[in-house]
């Protein structure tokens, strides 16, 4: 298989690999391994998956030859593979889709989204309502201090409130900011939010590198947001007492923030789910911890960003990337005004140059340039 | 004399309308897309007036490459006008604490951009 072939694939969400007839493996990209095991050289390690293609290998089924197979987790997911000719030679291509995380966003979450919408916005803003009512000098929870009621109200409104705000962030156009962002600024407000879980966990955070000039343009309310919610998940997932790396670089046009977390592994499975909210086969307890991940991720796409998991050998990174500077746009309509300025003022300006080019040259003042 | 006047500017149906105002004045023009390049070219032809939008992508925007300028002793004497769709206050204040000599907010009049030009070259001359 040829490099440009290599190279597309690799860029692809779906798993693609590339098999011989008899049912070797010539080439998976990343997305594929985490779909299903498979070593180069070798035949797939899903019986099922090898005998579909031999059989497709000596002419039996007819290409594309679509079948079902599971993850084998503890949670399996659905993937849905479609064999097919290669696009070159004689040999065949599998590619693989998660079917099980489609399924989900389509009918799950829109489902939820909708109850949200329509039973839980008003509940909750009035409980913030009546909490900041309560906290207020003389307010009932200065009279009652360790009031479980309040406790468990303030519990509930955190989680409602992340569940309100993902459905804020799913509406198109929720984020319409064009705020001037300090990032360097806002990692420090993030990290002061998740101090208190960084203390309960004992995780410590480092900062490895710090570009204090990396800007970006947005809201900052919900990068702010969406950051912390990053490093919640990051220190959630982090072993308790560890160290996690933490960097704020900028290169060319783009803005990234990453984790480093040293001998932490992260199963395809919660790879998967990690950007799933409420996760996909989860218990309900872990269901919080789910939500801010997402938020996050949808809050950096609203931006023209991403977050992605990335694992080297040691370690697992998570990344926030950002387009670095203010969106690049063409702004049609401020162009049209501008050139409307432009032809209301353009006879004036032909008039005055052509009165200049009829006085009599000045003399040369003989200034000099400012830096020469 | 001509003086050299750098526009830095990403949009490039605005650099273009700058360029055409300019055109009626006697200016060597120069032009970067972006900040990054604007502020390399800066240090190349050393202009005498730099016009500098805010929102740019890329790591440098308008306000930081001013604070490059203005930081710079080989560069502090470039006259910055900032260019910019926002007028707010705040962003008037961001724009003098990053040295900005001038503010115009888009779309602003071609007569004022030259003759704020021409205004600040003179002054230069004199100096």
């Amino acid at each position: 298989m040829n490099d440009a072939f290599r190279l597309l694939f690799d860029q692809v969400k779906s798993g693609v690999v590339w098999v011989q007839r008899n049912g070797n493996v010539r080439y998976a990209n990343k997305a594929a391994v985490q779909l299903t095991p498979c070593m180069l050289g070798r035949a797939f390690l899903d019986p099922m998956v090898d005998r579909t293609i031999r059989s497709a290998g000596q002419g039996l089924l007819q290409l594309p030859f679509q079948f079902e197979i599971r993850t084998d987790e503890i949670h399996p997911d659905t993937v849905r593979a479609v064999l097919l000719p290669a696009p070159v030679g004689n040999d065949l291509m599998l590619v693989l889709n998660n079917v099980s995380e489609e399924r989900w966003y389509t009918q799950a979450l829109e489902n939820l989204i909708r109850y949200i919408e329509a039973e839980m916005a008003k509940p909750i803003e009035l409980l913030v309502g009546d909490l900041q009512a309560m906290e207020a000098p003389g307010g009932a929870l200065h009279r009652v201090s360790d009031s479980r009621l309040a406790v468990n109200a303030h519990d509930l409104s955190k989680k409602l409130g992340k569940l309100s705000d993902l459905v804020k962030v799913f509406g198109s156009g929720a984020i319409q900011r064009d705020d001037r962002i300090e990032m360097a600024g806002l990692v420090r407000a993030a990290l002061k939010i998740v101090s208190a879980m960084l203390l309960d966990r004992n995780v410590t955070v480092t900062l490895a590198e710090m570009h204090e000039e990396v800007t970006v343009y947005g809201s900052p309310e919900w990068l702010t947001r969406a950051v912390a919610e990053y490093l919640e998940h990051v220190v959630q997932t982090a072993r308790r007492g560890s160290v996690v790396e933490l960097s704020l670089t900028g290169t060319g046009t783009r803005a990234m923030l990453r984790t480093r977390n040293r001998g932490l592994f992260v199963s395809n499975h919660d790879r998967r789910s990690a950007f799933v909210p409420f996760g996909v086969g989860d218990g309900t307890g872990q269901a919080q911890e789910r939500i801010g991940m997402a938020l996050a991720r949808y809050v950096v796409e609203q931006h023209g960003g991403s977050v992605r998991i990335e694992d080297e050998f040691e370690s697992v990174d998570f990344v926030i990337e950002l387009p670095a500077g203010a969106p690049a746009s063409q702004d049609g309509q401020l162009s049209v005004e501008q050139a409307q300025r432009y032809a209301r003022d353009m006879a004036q300006l032909m008039a005055r140059s052509a009165q200049r080019r009829a006085a009599p040259p000045k003399t040369a003042a003989g200034g000099t340039g400012p830096a020469s | 004399m001509t003086h050299r006047i750098l526009i830095v500017e990403d949009q490039a149906d605005i650099r273009k309308l700058i360029r055409m105002t300019l055109e009626f004045g006697d200016f060597e023009l120069h032009e970067a897309p972006d900040g990054e390049s604007g502020l390399n070219l800066a240090r190349a032809v050393r202009p005498h007036v730099m016009l500098l939008d805010v929102m740019m992508p890329g790591l440098l925007d308008g306000y930081q490459v001013c604070r490059h300028i203005k930081q710079d002793p080989q560069l502090r004497q470039i006259q910055v006008i900032m260019l910019t769709a926002r007028g707010q206050a705040a962003d008037v204040a961001a724009g003098e604490k990053a040295g900005a000599d001038a503010y115009l907010v888009k779309p602003f009049s071609p007569l004022e951009l030259i003759d704020r030009v021409e205004a600040m070259v003179t002054s230069a001359a004199s100096t």
